[in-house]
């Protein structure tokens, strides 16, 4: 199967001169937009777990109660837990939308945890089986390597989700000798390697994956042929970091 | 007479839960607070005799899972803990737990459930709500670890002690399963006990997790 490489696909045009120069203006650019997208969308998810949500609590709490006092009606208690239920209903479609935006979990306990948190938000609707296999556990890396890893990871699922026709991923994360290295490989139809044009790999959301690979020094690689499925590789060199 | 302490950052959710909680006559509410470190000056002082702390986990300062563990080391692990959370992931549950909370509650109050994890972690039983079990469920994915093959792992369980497991995970109680399976308190005890060790897991939430995993039992 034919490997496609993130070094010849960034979709930017490269000047011959200063070659490296480019490279590291073109990394360090898309790194701010990462960092400046991640801060918005923390902000957002900030806003819909430490405050809607919250207040959305608050009502279901404060209505359980009036629910609980003796002057309310039989009629009156089914009534407040027909709306109970609605909050509550909201709650978890809110709680969703900002995990989506922002994962927490990411921030609070590295990778393994939110990629496998990852995994039952987007697979199990989809009946598609999943299979993590990992030794990372608690290990922490940088910031900016474990969010766009994790982005990767949401890309790369989102695609599997809506286009692959598969039946099964697995997604491998390992960590060896400073190297944290991905694979996310899917049972699905595949393609042929010389269908994937500009568009297909815009769609398909490869470009943006490699943009982000790039953006932290990571080398992409996409393998894929007809009835094969897709197979996204990532490795990238990482120190681990302690967080208290 | 329960003693609680309510740490929870939100005033609006601290009213709130205060409200549903003053309905009921067994309980006292001791004391409140938006932070934990007032809690834990409480404590050390001496002055307050709190039986259950009920807290949220994210909170300016202190989280709710480093107070849990102060609280259980300040107390020598007398205070019993029941989280009350917006957090619907698993690492949190887990966490929760490995820092000795003794119930974990997702913040979509049902005022029976409240009364029932209340009652059962004041007892020192461990609690988890029903809707915080169900993300332990959907979490079921096949997990491998590529450096010590887990997932191969082979558990020797009797037929009693699944069915235990199966009675645990949809929220009985040991007093309740002793009266279902027609045996004593204490037989549950050391049958759990028993389970804990055999599955090589601290916590309740991580034996669920486990089970599923290793398709012990089946979630219904």
């Amino acid at each position: 199967m034919p490997y496609r490489n993130s070094t010849f696909a960034t979709g930017m045009p490269a000047k011959k001169k200063n070659k490296n120069l480019d490279f590291t203006e073109e990394k360090l650019f898309t790194r701010s937009l990462i960092q400046s997208t991640e801060r918005e969308r923390n902000k957002l998810a900030h806003e819909i777990h430490e405050g809607v949500n919250q207040k959305l609590a608050a009502a279901m709490a404060n209505l359980e109660a009036l629910s609980e006092t003796q002057v309310i009606r039989h009629e009156d208690k089914q009534h407040i837990e027909y709306i109970n239920g609605m909050i509550s209903e909201t709650t978890k479609e809110l709680r969703g939308i900002s995990g989506n935006l922002s994962p927490m979990t990411l921030y609070k306990f590295g990778l393994y945890a939110a990629v496998q948190q990852l995994f039952s938000y987007k697979t199990i609707k989809q009946n598609i089986k999943t299979k993590f296999i990992s030794n990372l556990g608690s290990l922490r890396f940088k910031n900016e390597i474990e969010i766009t890893v994790y982005r990767i990871v949401e890309e790369a699922l989102n695609n599997t989700m809506c286009h692959a026709e598969a039946k099964k991923v697995t997604v491998t994360l390992h960590y060896e000798n400073n190297t944290l290295s991905l694979l996310i490989k899917d049972n699905g139809q595949g393609m042929a390697p010389n269908k994937l044009g500009l568009k297909k790999l815009s769609t398909f959301g490869i470009l943006n994956m490699e943009a982000l690979a790039k953006s932290i020094g990571a080398v992409l690689s996409l393998k894929t042929s007809v009835g094969k499925g897709f197979a996204i590789n990532l490795s990238v060199n990482s120190k681990t970091i302690s967080y208290d | 007479m329960i003693n609680i302490y309510l740490v929870e950052d939100h005033p609006i959710v601290r009213y709130g839960v205060k409200n549903l909680l003053d309905i009921n006559p067994e309980y006292k509410i001791v004391g409140e607070s938006d932070n934990g470190e007032d809690l834990l000056l409480e404590l050390k002082s001496k002055k307050t005799k709190v039986d259950l702390l009920i807290t949220d986990i994210s909170m300016e300062g202190m989280d709710g899972i480093e107070l849990t563990k102060q609280a259980k080391k300040l107390t020598n692990g007398e205070i019993k803990v029941l989280v009350l959370s917006m957090h619907a992931d698993e690492a949190y549950i887990n966490q929760c737990f490995e820092a000795g909370a003794n119930g974990y509650m997702l913040k979509d109050f049902k005022s029976s459930e409240m009364t029932t994890a209340i009652q059962r972690v004041a007892k020192g039983e461990k609690y988890i709500s029903k809707s915080a079990s169900q993300i332990l469920a959907d979490n079921y994915i096949s997990k491998e670890f590529s450096n010590n093959n887990k997932s191969g792992q082979k558990i020797d369980i009797t037929k009693r002690e699944r069915e235990i497991i199966e009675l645990i995970s949809s929220g009985l109680s040991n007093k309740e399963i002793a009266e279902k399976i027609f045996v004593s308190v204490s037989t549950v005890d050391a049958h759990r006990y028993n389970i804990l060790k055999k599955m090589e897991v601290k916590n309740t939430a991580e034996m669920i997790t486990k089970a599923i995993k290793l398709k012990l039992i089946v979630l219904k």
